[in-house]
């Protein structure tokens, strides 16, 4: 099985904070059909990171069923501050989320822009600097900015994550370059947060040297969320295997692999 | 994040039998006979507490706090929960 390929590989455990993760792949829990169907996705992605996002409990109605039923217990969970836009919400929203789940761990959105759900890097910056000094472990998702990433890094994060893309749009990864620069210089893990529209975008930034790739609507709002979980699974183990193998240069002509010599009739 | 601060009891309204009090419940008014413990609310709305993070007037409740902290008259109380997200 393909899970057997990556452990053959010389490669480093993907480590954040001193917690040691199987998978490169944190997929989300929003946008599926269903419970049960994101249940399965999950089992199908191999991920153990998950997204979940902090909101009121429907008071009225009490009869839907909890998110934490259909989410492996062996899952880590990751709280997010999805749609704060202010460092203040975003900090009170890290707190209730710490206080709701079981670890100090936070995806920590702060949208500058509600159209594109670009960040608000002044904002995401003061808002690591707080929630560092008050014991949590901070994911930034950030833009595909060297300055921001490495003020991020100041501040204390323990990951930085560009986007790939605008948040939902499936476009792919968009800057190759700006991610690339930003491999070269990250002294954090580098993960690539939002853009992805399927397998071969994971993979890409599997390629450009992300050390993970975060991804909820690529497999969410696929029409076969369960096979697209595992497409990712494999897009993202394949990157990093090819990623750490050493790909051959790019030429402008054609190489022949087969021998020139001893050909018939010549 | 913000220390706890104790409500005045100057504003509170006069007891009398039955008066109900009205506090804010995830930003919606909400009415109440009596002044209950944040744990006996959570029974009240069926919600189990294991589940939930609590905010009593802007400052966050540990949850060992629960049983021990009234809701009066005019409280802003939030109750959140983990929900699907990316």
């Amino acid at each position: 099985m393909i899970d057997d390929l990556s452990i053959g590989m010389n490669d480093t455990p993907f480590v954040i904070a001193g917690r040691t993760f199987t998978s490169r792949l944190i997929v989300g829990t929003g946008k599926y059909p269903s419970h049960a169907v994101m249940a399965q996705a999950h089992a199908a992605s191999g991920a153990d990171m998950v997204t979940v996002a902090v909101r009121r409990v429907n008071i009225s109605d009490r009869s839907k069923e909890s998110l934490l039923d259909y989410i492996d217990p062996g899952i880590f969970l990751l709280p997010n501050t999805a749609g704060c836009s202010t460092a203040e919400d975003a900090i009170r929203t890290a707190h209730l989320g710490r206080e709701a789940g079981l670890s100090n761990w936070v995806k920590l959105e702060v949208i500058g822009d509600e159209r594109t759900l670009f960040p608000d890097n002044e904002a995401l910056i003061d808002a690591t600097k707080i929630l560092v000094r008050d014991g949590f472990v901070v994911l930034p998702y950030t833009n595909d900015d060297l300055i921001a990433c490495r003020k991020l890094e100041d501040a204390g994060a323990a990951a930085v994550m560009p986007l790939g893309a605008p948040i939902g749009s499936g476009l792919g990864i968009q800057n190759v370059n700006n991610l690339r620069i930003i491999r070269e210089f990250a002294r954090v893990p580098l993960i690539v947060d939002a853009g992805v529209g399927t397998a071969s975008d994971a993979a890409l930034a599997m390629e450009l040297g992300a050390d993970g790739v975060l991804l909820n609507t690529a497999i969410a709002g696929a029409q076969d969320p369960v096979a697209m979980a595992e497409a990712m699974k494999h897009a993202v183990i394949a990157g990093r295997l090819a990623c750490l193998s050493g790909r051959i240069p790019r030429k402008m002509y054609a190489t022949a692999s087969s021998p020139v010599e001893g050909m018939v009739g010549r | 994040m913000t220390v706890r601060t104790r409500r005045s009891t100057l504003n509170s309204v006069p007891s009398r039998a039955a008066v109900p009090l009205r506090i804010t419940l995830n930003g919606e008014p909400y009415d109440l006979d009596e002044p209950l413990s944040v744990a006996d609310l959570l029974v009240r709305l069926a919600i189990d507490p294991r589940r939930v993070a609590v905010e009593h007037n802007l400052a966050i409740l540990r949850r060992p706090l629960f049983a021990e902290t009234l809701v009066h008259e005019g409280d802003r109380v939030e109750i959140v929960n983990f929900v699907g997200g990316g």
